[in-house]
């Protein structure tokens, strides 16, 4: 049927055969007779597929039945695979091929299937509603799964306590629970007010400072630092990092030949302290003094 | 006295004439290949990755088809019986009868057969030329010229349903971008064809490119075939 050229004898320098067999010694020549009744094959298929489509027709006319579409297409698919499964196999030599070649085109056959099924799939099944799922149909949905309760006593790990909407849907759940924080929010900010805004006088905060986690954070801090009894409003109860305060003569003498600078560093003034403190003179730093 | 940088073949003069190099018996191998024989294995094989992009760029038409079938049932039904399947059987029969040429010129290259291995590749050529020949003469331009055209070129005054434009749209690109493909796979062979007569660039052991384009062809008949009973036998 088909026919190899023959293998060369064995040489011990080249153990593979890979120099001296130069020809293509594995590749198949395939006969013209397979060649041709492939393409006999084909041909009679060509003529079956069209043949099918035709009765089909005529069947439905004659005899006044419906066949349903599905045969059609089925029939004529089918057809299809088998001719191009001809073509594959004897014209593309994939039968007498290194299998790789068979398996990558495989391969891309199973990507094409899954992209065309998954497309058909959902549109064909898009309109259809299960009948386990086919119950009451609610704006904001009924709540129902999340009033269950857990009535067969089993531990479920990693998952916590139901929540519950009180029989409620969700979305007034939603709309009942945002409002109560709002309100939690609100009460906090009026409280605020009353303990350290009125009486104290401090700064007013802008309202939106509510919505940020860090003016919290900070009003959280003021309440404790005033309840430690510290008067927040005076400078030196602030941490060094809340105060502006000049850089120069970091490194003493950096800024020697600046008079000014060398001023400072040689004899820091009160009035200086304030604004040009020299961090890198701790005799002259009062905070450094003070055991901060 | 020069030589070329290959392993196999018999050193020549340099410059060495096209004609004495091309010549089957003469062609070696890239010297980053140990045997001829691996550069053949992966070039086919490249082929064969190259073939697996061509069948997905088909899998967009098919999928579009297979969706818009689903979605618009009635338009479809109309579409197939606006074509005429005896001209889709005969182009079938054309595109299988030059695979079968096609795969006997990588045969006959095989067996160092020069004139069938013309022979057989002027058969292939001449039935691409037919394959769009038919296709223009009776299909693009009289379906056409009635106003079956895609998308918002559609002008034809006796639709059966309103999706038919879409339908068209789906023919034009499906089959316009398989006649590119056979072009295309004619072009190739065709220059297979010219190197095989100038060259005699072919034989048992230099191939590669005769059984690359064979495989090009191939694949374009692969497509009609799915092609063929979509467009114009399934209603």
């Amino acid at each position: 049927m088909s026919q190899t050229t023959e293998h060369a004898a064995f040489d011990e320098l080249d153990p593979h055969g890979i120099v001296h067999e130069g020809g293509h010694h594995g590749h198949t020549i395939v006969s013209w007779r397979i060649q041709i009744a492939v393409l006999v094959a084909l041909l009679i298929l060509t003529a079956l597929t069209v043949g099918v489509a035709q009765a089909e027709g005529w069947v439905m006319q004659a005899l006044d039945v419906t066949v349903p579409h599905w045969v059609n297409i089925i029939g004529a698919m089918v057809i299809a695979v088998m001719k191009a499964t001809l073509v594959c196999m004897f014209f593309m030599q994939l039968k007498y091929d290194k299998p790789l070649n068979t398996i990558v085109f495989l391969f891309c056959l199973v990507c094409v299937f899954l992209f065309v099924m998954f497309a058909t799939l959902d549109l064909n099944n898009r309109d259809r509603i299960l009948d386990y799922k086919a119950g009451e149909i609610q704006p904001g949905g009924t709540g129902a799964r999340l009033n269950l309760t857990n009535t067969d006593g089993t531990l479920r790990a990693g998952v916590g306590p139901r929540p519950s909407t009180g029989g409620l849907s969700i979305v007034d759940y939603t709309y009942d629970s945002y409002f109560a924080a709002a309100a939690d929010k609100r009460k906090f900010w009026f409280d605020y007010y009353d303990t350290y805004v009125k009486d104290h006088k401090t700064p007013h905060r802008h309202e939106r400072d509510a919505d940020d986690y860090f003016a919290q954070w900070a009003a959280e801090n003021h309440a404790a630092i005033a309840a430690a009894g510290l008067h927040v409003h005076h400078a030196e109860h602030l941490p060094d990092a809340a105060r502006t305060m000049s850089r120069h003569g970091l490194t003493p003498g950096l800024f020697a030949d600046s008079a000014e600078a060398a001023h400072a560093t040689e004899q820091p003034t009160p009035e200086e302290q304030g604004s040009e403190a020299p961090a890198g003179a701790p005799a002259a730093d009062p905070q450094a003094a003070d055991g901060h | 006295m020069a030589t070329l940088d290959t392993h196999e073949h018999p050193v020549f003069p340099n410059p060495v004439p096209k004609k004495q190099r091309l010549f089957w018996k003469n062609r070696g191998h890239a010297s980053h290949y140990r045997t001829h024989e691996e550069e053949f294995d992966a070039s086919k094989f490249g082929m064969w990755l190259f073939l697996t992009t061509e069948v997905l760029l088909f899998a967009g038409i098919f999928c579009a088809y297979a969706v818009f079938r689903t979605l618009y049932p009635e338009a479809w039904a109309a579409g197939s019986h606006y074509l005429n399947w005896r001209i889709g059987t005969l182009n079938t029969c054309v595109l299988l009868i030059s695979s079968f040429t096609a795969a006997m010129s990588v045969r006959c290259a095989q067996l160092d057969k020069q004139l069938w291995l013309r022979f057989n590749l002027i058969v292939t050529i001449v039935c691409a030329a037919l394959f769009v020949f038919i296709k223009l003469t009776y299909e693009y331009i009289p379906k056409l010229s009635m106003g079956k055209a895609p998308g918002v070129f559609y002008d034809y005054a006796f639709a059966h349903d309103p999706h038919e434009p879409l339908w068209w749209g789906i023919y034009y690109i499906g089959t316009g971008i398989h006649a590119l493909h056979v072009l295309i796979g004619a072009g190739l062979l065709t220059w297979v064809l010219w190197r095989s007569f100038r060259y005699k660039a072919y034989g048992p052991t230099e191939y590669t490119m005769v059984e690359n384009s064979a495989l090009y062809w191939h694949l374009v008949d692969l497509v009609w075939i799915f092609l063929f009973p979509l467009l114009y036998l399934i209603h």
